[in-house]
């Protein structure tokens, strides 16, 4: 029963990490109907970001994180101006390369700049708190709770704020969006902006659990792109629900099934409900 | 107001538009009218910025539009309402409407005014004002998306054929809101394939065919006119 419960709670940590990047990737998908395959190295940069400014600069954890998030946020407006914008007009192939070359010149970068090594955000709350018989490290809940107030935060940005809804109105009608005088090329400047801090908030949540290393961008944004496949693209709820199904399953196969078999669960969930609601749970715009 | 001088638009080697040269003085009601295909849209889609000419000029009140991006054309106070209404189908009614007073969301009384108004003209929306969009019947979509346009207080509004698919007693009904719309001030710009009630609230008219402007005039006259009547009102005598 403990092991249960004590794997539901990896689960939902787990499940709260890829939420942060799939809710970004879910957005980015969208505004620009092109899924932005560099994400996942967004949320790598973000994890090194953070990393240094505690062990270089030797910043408390939090300040760390806001200023990746700053630095995030930039590098995600430059990926717009720079990779995508410039794609607007062109074929969907070719917006696929730019997307997957922005993607390779992350990886390349970071390996030259910073080794391949692995390294790890230093721990400052790795004390383990024990509930109900169950023992979990503060990290944990830290994740969970950062997670989940992300995601309120980013809930009422785009639901209650003006500047917030242009996103979804840019996602729900393009032409209708500039009809009503909304600048569509500064929502999707916002849109790379938002998505990225969330990555960099992932990252550095993370950082003490999960390594920091140039590969970790590849490998959250399969998973990722699994989640908001089976989410419907484009929709934040189908985002959110699918990072959980898919965090929990893996964290209880790992468990109850084997280890070996962690990563294949994934793909396993996303065949099942692709074969029972081929557009995904939410199909795009239903929010 | 509006003023288009010599204006080309093309899509790829396809010249959709050809020396095209239209006026509209304020506080009128004109009507542009052609067949399917015959460019309407590319007009408007081209006054609106979304498409650039490739010769000639468009201009607003005198200023020269043709190089702005859409939303500096709506900042100027031309407001369109697409074929096909371009609604935000997921989001609710009102806040559509809200939606369409983007570029003077800090004015919070003037909006306030505005969707008082809309709700005036078109009362099935503010019964309908939670539902979502998409959920609504055409007539009420097309209702809707008029609003949203009137929302950001246009002195210009483009219409770009409401009727389409509508039952004809709410053609009526929308042609009606229009026709108040432009008394209380505002200038109309119209784009419609069946030209028969449309050439009765307004006041001017433009033929379109194949890209080039073949007549214009007084809209009583186009509609005595022979040709128009076998072409756009399908009826002759
Ligand atoms: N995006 C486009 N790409 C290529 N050709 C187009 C496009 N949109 C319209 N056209 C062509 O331009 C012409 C005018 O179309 P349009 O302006 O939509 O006419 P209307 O609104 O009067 O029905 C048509 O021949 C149409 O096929
Ligand atoms: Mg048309």
């Amino acid at each position: 029963m403990n092991l249960l419960i004590q794997q539901t709670v990896n689960g939902l940590t787990l499940g709260s990490i890829y939420c942060l990047v799939a809710l970004g990737l879910t957005l980015i998908y969208g505004i620009m109907e092109v899924p932005n395959f560099a994400h996942g190295h967004l949320y790598m940069v973000g994890g090194y970001v953070t990393f240094f400014m505690m062990t270089l600069y030797g910043l408390n954890y939090w300040v760390s994180a806001i200023i990746s998030g700053i630095v995030l946020a930039v590098l995600g407006i430059l990926l717009e101006r720079l990779v995508f914008n410039p794609m607007r007009n062109s074929p969907s192939s070719n917006k696929f390369i730019a997307a997957v070359g922005a993607m390779l010149f992350l990886e390349a970068s970071a390996r030259v700049l910073w080794g391949s090594d692995f390294r790890s955000i230093p721990a400052i709350y790795d004390n383990v708190v024990v509930m109900g018989g169950v023992r979990l490290t503060e990290q944990r809940l830290i994740i969970i709770a950062g997670a989940v107030i992300l995601m309120v935060a980013l809930y009422v940005f785009i639901k209650h704020t003006m500047i917030g809804s242009t996103i979804e109105a840019m996602a729900q009608n393009r032409d209708g969006a500039s009809l009503v005088g909304i600048d569509v090329n500064r929502v999707a400047m916002l849109t790379f902006a938002v998505a990225s801090i969330l990555a960099s908030a992932a990252a550095s949540l993370a950082g003490p659990i999960f390594l920091v290393y140039p590969g970790m961008g590849s490998l959250i944004i399969m998973k990722a792109f699994v989640i908001i496949v089976i989410g419907g693209m484009g929709s934040i709820p189908g985002a959110v629900l699918g990072s959980f199904i898919l965090g929990l399953t893996e964290s209880l196969g790992a468990t109850y099934l084997s280890s070996n078999y962690k990563d294949v669960v994934a793909f396993a969930i996303l065949v099942l409900i692709l074969s029972i609601k081929p557009s995904g749970l939410f199909a795009k715009g239903a929010r | 107001m509006l003023k288009l001088s010599g204006i080309n638009v093309s899509y790829g080697s396809y010249l959709a538009l050809q020396d095209v040269n239209i006026e509209v003085n304020k506080g009128e009601f004109v009507v542009l009218l052609g067949a399917n295909g015959a460019g309407k849209s590319t007009l408007f889609r081209t006054i609106s910025g979304l498409l650039k000419v490739t010769s000639g000029s468009v201009e607003f009140k005198g200023q020269k539009t043709n190089q702005l991006p859409s939303f500096k054309v709506v900042e100027l106070g031309i407001s369109q309402c697409l074929e096909g209404r371009a609604l935000f189908s997921h989001m609710p009614v009102k806040q559509n409407l809200l939606l369409g007073a983007y570029v003077r969301r800090h004015d919070k009384e003037g909006i306030k005014k505005s969707l008082a108004m809309v709700y005036e003209l078109f009362p099935a929306l503010k019964d309908k004002e939670n539902a979502l969009a998409g959920s609504l019947s055409g007539g009420q979509q097309q209702m809707a998306a008029i609003g949203r346009a009137l929302m950001s207080d246009p002195e210009l509004l483009l219409l770009d054929e409401p009727s389409i698919g509508l039952a004809p007693i709410v053609v009526q009904q929308v042609f009606d809101a229009v026709k108040i719309v432009n008394e209380a001030g505002k200038t109309v710009l119209l784009a419609e394939q069946n030209a028969h009630l449309a050439l009765k609230v307004s006041h001017r008219g433009y033929v379109l065919e194949n890209g080039r402007v073949v007549m214009e005039g007084r809209s009583d006259m186009l509609a005595g006119n022979e040709d128009v009547k076998k072409a756009y009102i399908g009826v002759s005598d």
